[in-house]
């Protein structure tokens, strides 16, 4: 898996909407609304609290039944995207 | 007089021009251009004084109609501000909205934490809304942390 950090880009922030709900995520600068799964739930809660994708990894794995090499794809493939959209950026 | 003549015609122009504003503006650009340099020291009417014009400026919209939270929350917020109160806006989505086609998202205006215009739980269908994030002259997460470590108006937009 990548080993880079991330973190949240400026002006983005998301919020669930409930409880097994998906969630809102805002990227000010384009005033652009995404909405968005467990996973990416998951990997976005992990980041704002200064972990990385590995946190992210094991939070999975207790939280949800999938094995770690899935995991660890999904989130990768997963970062990969919110990279190009923006929302998130590597860690300085 | 609780809203000087003044006032009311900078209020007159200015809720024409927002439609227009808002289809070439981001709604970053909305938010500080809703933002006054400074409270206005020679005006200071309770906040219902200021509300109830507002609303009356927009009250028969045939422009903006799918976004008049929008236009009256931008509206509300930049005259309680001139007025000397610290507004906030504030913005939410319907949980419910996320399983259909398009989000629907809502704003309101708040001073001193009561809630002024466009209550999120006053939907006519009791349609409420989950607070994503605010204005007050920072942008800001609903739990108050500011969204950007740079000045608003340096952001990229």
């Amino acid at each position: 898996m990548a080993a880079s950090r991330y973190q949240l880009a400026e002006g983005v922030t998301f919020q669930t909407m409930g409880e097994g709900e998906d969630t809102v995520v805002l990227a000010l600068s384009a005033g652009q609304l995404y909405s968005c799964n467990d996973t990416a739930t998951v990997l976005l809660q992990t980041l704002q609290a200064g972990g990385g994708l590995d946190d992210a990894v094991e939070r999975l794995c207790a939280e949800f039944e999938v094995s770690r090499a899935e995991a660890e794809a999904d989130l990768s493939a997963l970062a990969g995207e919110l990279l190009a959209e923006g929302l998130i950026v590597e860690a300085s | 007089m609780d809203f000087p003549l003044r006032l009311r015609w900078q209020l007159w122009w200015r809720a024409r021009l927002l439609p227009v504003a808002a289809r070439r503006r981001s709604l970053l650009q909305l938010l500080l251009a809703a933002l006054p340099a400074r409270a206005d020291p020679r005006w200071h009417p309770p906040p219902e004084a200021v509300v109830g014009p507002v609303l009356a400026s927009v009250a028969r919209p045939w422009r903006m109609r799918g976004r008049r939270c929008l236009r009256e929350g931008l509206l509300a917020f930049r005259f309680l501000r001139l007025a000397g109160h610290p507004a906030v806006l504030h913005f939410g989505i319907e949980p419910a909205s996320l399983k259909s086609e398009r989000l629907k998202a809502h704003c309101w205006v708040s001073v001193d934490g009561a809630v002024l215009v466009n209550a999120p739980d006053s939907g006519p269908d009791g349609r409420t809304f989950v607070e994503l994030f605010r204005f007050d002259g920072e942008a800001r997460r609903a739990t108050g942390e500011r969204l950007t470590s740079m000045p608003l108006a340096a952001f990229p937009a």
